[in-house]
This record gives structure tokens, C-alpha cells and sequence, in this order.
């Protein structure tokens, strides 16, 4: 697939404004995803801060760059794939012998560290990447809507 | 086939369950017990003066802040015993996925459940919008 052929370049201003804040998008989302157990912040926002991204991509370059560079069946997938992993860190407590979102293997690592605590940090990744691929999902299909005329804007 | 794996997968978990419930469970940290740490919610609930401050309200001097110098409440128990129980240095993290996990858990299947009916719904409607503009 030659995507070349896809991008279509809007306003400029509009195109280097996406430019510039697309990868702090993604590696400021990320990071609050990961850093999400020690830090303020937590899956569900960074999630939220990371498919802000796909926003960005629409409004630089229009749907179809969107949908090439997104694949849109991939992120509803991947949500379902983060719930039942939250599902399944979550059944590790009832195994264990205690609740069923008892954080099991607390003693791991070292307090403060990023893989610390136990489940409670994937579980955090966990709706961190179900937050990132839903939200996404949900952006690129309303903006589906509006239409392919809007790439002649 | 699919049942007998289905029904031997149950099994398996069962076992696992009972087997970790009989021999585990002496071992393993309760995470907030409200009748060993002897904290009555109640008795909080009835003299909720003292639950954040040692001081009454209107004995303190005008301006001064309502900082508690032995608070009492669940919050203290769960802010002081947190790192010991969970060995999480952020106190939101284990309230989020531990204390309250299944809140996390309804919230997060919410949006699943609100994304694939608007996908349902979003994409019948396409489909018509088509029809009708065959027609």
C-alpha cells in the first residue's frame, strides 16, 4: 500500500500544529500509562492523552491518512483484549486465595519502583491500553460519519 | 469437545480456588479489616467532630487550620498502612485497583459497553444512509 498517495496536505498551519504536538501526544500519554502506579495520573487519563493523537492525525491530514495509519478493527480488538485483561489480573486475587481484585503478588520489586506493587501496576496498563484503543476506536468512528467530502476542505 | 474443555477448565479453576483458599489463606495480609484495627464506622458516623480533628470547632482559635494531630479515621488506616499492605508509595493507585476495583472495573466496561452500541448503532445507519441513496 503506497501511502504517499493518501496524504493529502491541509492548511499548513494546521498540518505543522499536529506535527509538532502529535509525537508529545503519544509519548505523554505513554508515559502517564507507565508511570501511572508512582505518579499522579493513571491509565484511564493517559489512555485518554494518548488517542488524542488520532485527532491530531484527522486534523492535519484527513480521514484516509487516519484510516491508513489507524486500523480501525485492530483497536477494537485491542479494547476487548484490555478488559479481559483486567479480567483476568483481577481472577489472580481469587486464585490466590483472598478477594477478586486482591492485589496478589504484592511483594514484588522494590516500593517506588514502576514494577512494583503487585498487580495493581498491570492492572493500570491494563485499562490503559483498553482506555487508548476505545477511545480511538470511538474518535475515528464518529469522524467516520461526517463524511469523505471533508478531505476537500 | 467445547463442553467437556469447557467443564474441565471450571474444574481445574475450582480446585486451584479451593486448594489456594484452605493452604493460603493464614498467610495472606488482609487488606482492611475493620474489627482488628478496632475502628467503628458507626461511632465515627455519631461523633464525626473527631474524625478529622482533635480539636473542637468552636474552641480553636479564628484562622487556624483544622489539622488533625491523631486522626482516627479509615483514611488515616488506609494512608499508614498502605505501603505495608500493597508496597504502592501512591496511596490513589491501590484505593483505584485494589480497594475499589470493582468500581474501576464497571467504569472501564461502561465504555466498552457504550462503544460497541454506538458502533452498532453508528454503523446501521451508514448502511441505510447507502440504501437510501441507492434507491
Amino acid at each position: 500500500m503506497n501511502n504517499g498517495n493518501k496524504m493529502k496536505v491541509r492548511h499548513v498551519i494546521v498540518k505543522c500544529g499536529a506535527d509538532m504536538y502529535l509525537p508529545f501526544a503519544i509519548v505523554f500519554g505513554l508515559a502517564v500509562i507507565l508511570f501511572g502506579t508512582v505518579s499522579p495520573g493513571g491509565g484511564f487519563q493517559g489512555g485518554v492523552i494518548a488517542s488524542s493523537a488520532a485527532i491530531l492525525l484527522y486534523l492535519g491530514y484527513g480521514f484516509k491518512t487516519m484510516k491508513a495509519a489507524i486500523n480501525p478493527h485492530l483497536m477494537h480488538k485491542g479494547e476487548a483484549f484490555g478488559a479481559i485483561a483486567y479480567i483476568a489480573l483481577a481472577t489472580i486475587g481469587l486464585v490466590a486465595g483472598g478477594n477478586f481484585v486482591r492485589n496478589a503478588i504484592w511483594n514484588n520489586g522494590d516500593p517506588g519502583k514502576v514494577i512494583s506493587a503487585g498487580t495493581i501496576t498491570y492492572m493500570s496498563w491494563a485499562v490503559g491500553f483498553k482506555v487508548l484503543t476505545g477511545v480511538a476506536f470511538l474518535l475515528m468512528l464518529l469522524i467516520s460519519l461526517l463524511g469523505d467530502n471533508q478531505d476537500e476542505m | 469437545m467445547k463442553k467437556v474443555a469447557i467443564l474441565l477448565a471450571l474444574v481445574i479453576f475450582l480446585g486451584a480456588g479451593i486448594g489456594a483458599v484452605t493452604n493460603l489463606k493464614e498467610n495472606f495480609a488482609v487488606t482492611y479489616n475493620a474489627q482488628e484495627v478496632g475502628t467503628d464506622a458507626y461511632e465515627l458516623y455519631k461523633d464525626y467532630v473527631s474524625y478529622e480533628s482533635d480539636k473542637n470547632p468552636d474552641e480553636k482559635a479564628e484562622g487556624e487550620r483544622n489539622l488533625p494531630e491523631n486522626p482516627d479515621g479509615i483514611a488515616s488506616i488506609i494512608v499508614t498502612t498502605d505501603l505495608s499492605e500493597t508496597e504502592s508509595i501512591n496511596d490513589v493507585a491501590p484505593i483505584v485497583f485494589d480497594y475499589r476495583g470493582y468500581d474501576t472495573m464497571g467504569e472501564s466496561f461502561i465504555l466498552l459497553t457504550a462503544i460497541a452500541g454506538s458502533f452498532i448503532i453508528l454503523k446501521n445507519m451508514k448502511g441505510r444512509e447507502e440504501e437510501a441513496d441507492d434507491e
